[in-house]
């Protein structure tokens, strides 16, 4: 050792970007927990972002659930059963540490993050880990070929493969969460049918506020297990942790992760939000109540049965849903349809940025490579954060009244297909 | 094939579990606020007199929504930190 390889400085970039992604799904996910709460006013923007990270944080470092076999779900014989890199994939092509991996990990974090930042710029809710195994496939499908993909799961008693873990939880997650929030709302309006406005009003905040606190709970010990996972991975593929004991997730890794992931939910993904608690319907404080109730219910149950699915789909799917429940209330579905089209191309564009990553990378010496593909990430970022500024969405301007914003629909616009 | 079948065992499961949690705990709430309404009387209660019994009701309900959010809560953070959680009787119990 005492030298610097190229895969220690690689790996410094893996950790780096993957860190990076932590912060995107930071703030592509606040809105899944307190978008309601800010949209009926129960919560200011300024305090629901700041209770949504510190959760975020706390749920982060407690959680020790292990997330080390991240790819194996959606890619074989990249990772083996226990964790570990299968050797055919550490070592680059002249021999040296695992670059090859590492390089193929950097492309499926860089995919994941601009998809991330590009629905953010749309305000479009999408799943942050679907994206990131969008990623992670497309550039095993550019490094190795179609045939390392796990399409359809080995598994006869699991959801596994993309299939599984992917595209039936996409489907399934929203109906429930719609079909559990509906059923909700409609009970609360007819116990509560005599009652005054202004008081029902009041009083629903505060249930809102509790049930929003467990979904930004529940968000923290589930999401930032996942960069966990990614970058304990690049740790073993550049050989710097000892693989002969049991491997555990390194201390600083979870630290960071849990800090990156919660600094990114205080940041606010302002124009997400703004989609999720006003774009979609209308909503006051008992449909609101109803809604995160019907996330936080739907979330633990299924992370309970082993049935893991998306909290951004949970999510939308239960603020439709309370929507519905009320008697006369107006879903805008064209907000909700282009939504569910964010949601079905996920994983493919990912997956075609992580792709192309990897094959811009392979174009040159690896170290080169990485350093490319980072340079253009970083490109990408600025880009999609200068066009942002062009109609900014911040705490000031997340409660307005959707059609009131001339830009909103001007954004709308911005999406492909979304003319009828 | 075993993906569709696996999922719709799971997908009708979480679907009772969440109705129980996510419409049970709603109308749990909105019997505690209207009872607090009932006490209150009033614009509250379309113009009905306060009826202090109310207050009662509202009380019952609350205790029985926050039992069931420190069991969520006790189940989150227990399962999250690496404990197994299971019942014994009404008592939740947790083994690593």
């Amino acid at each position: 050792m005492g030298r610097v390889t190229t895969a220690t400085v690689i790996l410094v970039m893996v950790v780096v970007t993957a860190l990076a992604f932590d912060f995107t799904n930071g703030f592509h996910d606040t809105g899944n927990a307190m978008a309601a709460s800010i949209a009926t006013g129960a919560l200011s923007p300024k305090t629901a972002v700041t209770l949504a990270a510190t959760l975020d944080l706390v749920g982060a470092l407690i959680s020790v659930k292990v997330a080390l076999t991240i790819t194996n779900a959606v890619i074989d014989g990249i990772q083996m059963k226990n964790g570990l890199p299968n050797p055919q994939f550490i070592g680059s092509d002249n021999g040296k540490q695992g670059t090859l991996l590492l390089m193929v990990v950097l492309a499926g974090l860089v995919g994941g993050i601009v998809w991330n930042l590009l629905t953010w710029l749309l305000g479009l809710p999408s799943s942050s880990s679907h994206a990131l195994l969008g990623g992670l496939v497309g550039a095993t499908i550019a490094g190795f070929g179609f045939s390392q993909v796990n399409w359809l799961g080995h598994s006869t008693d699991k959801l596994d493969g993309v299939v599984g873990k992917v595209l039936i939880p996409s489907l399934i997650s929203p109906v429930i969460a719609f079909i559990v929030a509906a059923v909700g709302t409609r009970i609360v309006f007819t116990l509560t049918r005599k009652m005054g406005e202004k008081f029902r009003e009041s009083r629903f905040r505060y249930g809102q506020v509790g049930a929003a606190s467990m979904v930004a709970l529940a968000h923290g010990t589930n999401d930032a297990q996942k960069t966990m996972g990614v970058i304990t991975l690049a740790l073993i593929a550049a050989g710097q942790i000892d693989v002969s004991q049991e491997i555990s997730i390194p201390l600083w890794v979870k630290i960071g992760a849990a800090v990156a992931i919660a600094m990114g939910t205080y940041l606010g993904g302002w124009r997400i939000m703004r989609t999720l608690g006003k774009g979609i319907v209308d909503i006051n404080a008992p449909q609101g109540f109803a809604g995160d109730t019907s996330t936080a219910s739907v979330i633990l149950a299924s992370s309970g049965l082993g049935f893991a699915l998306s909290t951004t789909h949970v999510a939308s799917g239960s603020i439709m849903g309370a929507g519905v429940g009320r008697k006369g209330a107006e879903v805008r579905w064209s907000v909700a349809g282009r939504m569910a089209s964010a949601w079905a191309i996920t994983f493919p564009a990912a997956g075609l940025v992580g792709a192309i990553m990897f094959l811009i990378s392979r174009l040159m010496p690896e170290l080169l490579g990485a350093v490319v593909v980072v340079a253009i990430l970083i490109g990408v970022s600025l880009y999609i954060w200068f066009r942002s500024r062009k109609d900014p969405v911040d705490k000031h301007s997340v409660g307005k009244d959707w059609n009131a914003e001339p830009d909103a629909a001007h954004v709308a616009d911005a999406i492909p297909h979304a003319h009828h | 094939m075993n993906n569709l079948i696996v999922a719709m065992d799971g997908a009708w499961k979480v679907l009772v579990a969440g109705l129980l949690l996510g419409a049970g705990i709603p109308t749990l709430f909105a019997l505690a606020v209207n009872g607090l309404a009932t006490a209150e009387g009033g614009e509250a209660a379309a113009g009905a007199a306060p009826r202090p019994v109310g207050k009662l009701v509202a009380l019952v309900f609350f205790i029985i929504i926050l039992t069931l959010v420190v069991y969520g809560l006790a189940w989150l953070i227990f399962t999250s930190l690496g404990f197994k959680v299971g019942f014994n009787g009404p008592f939740p119990t947790f083994s690593k």
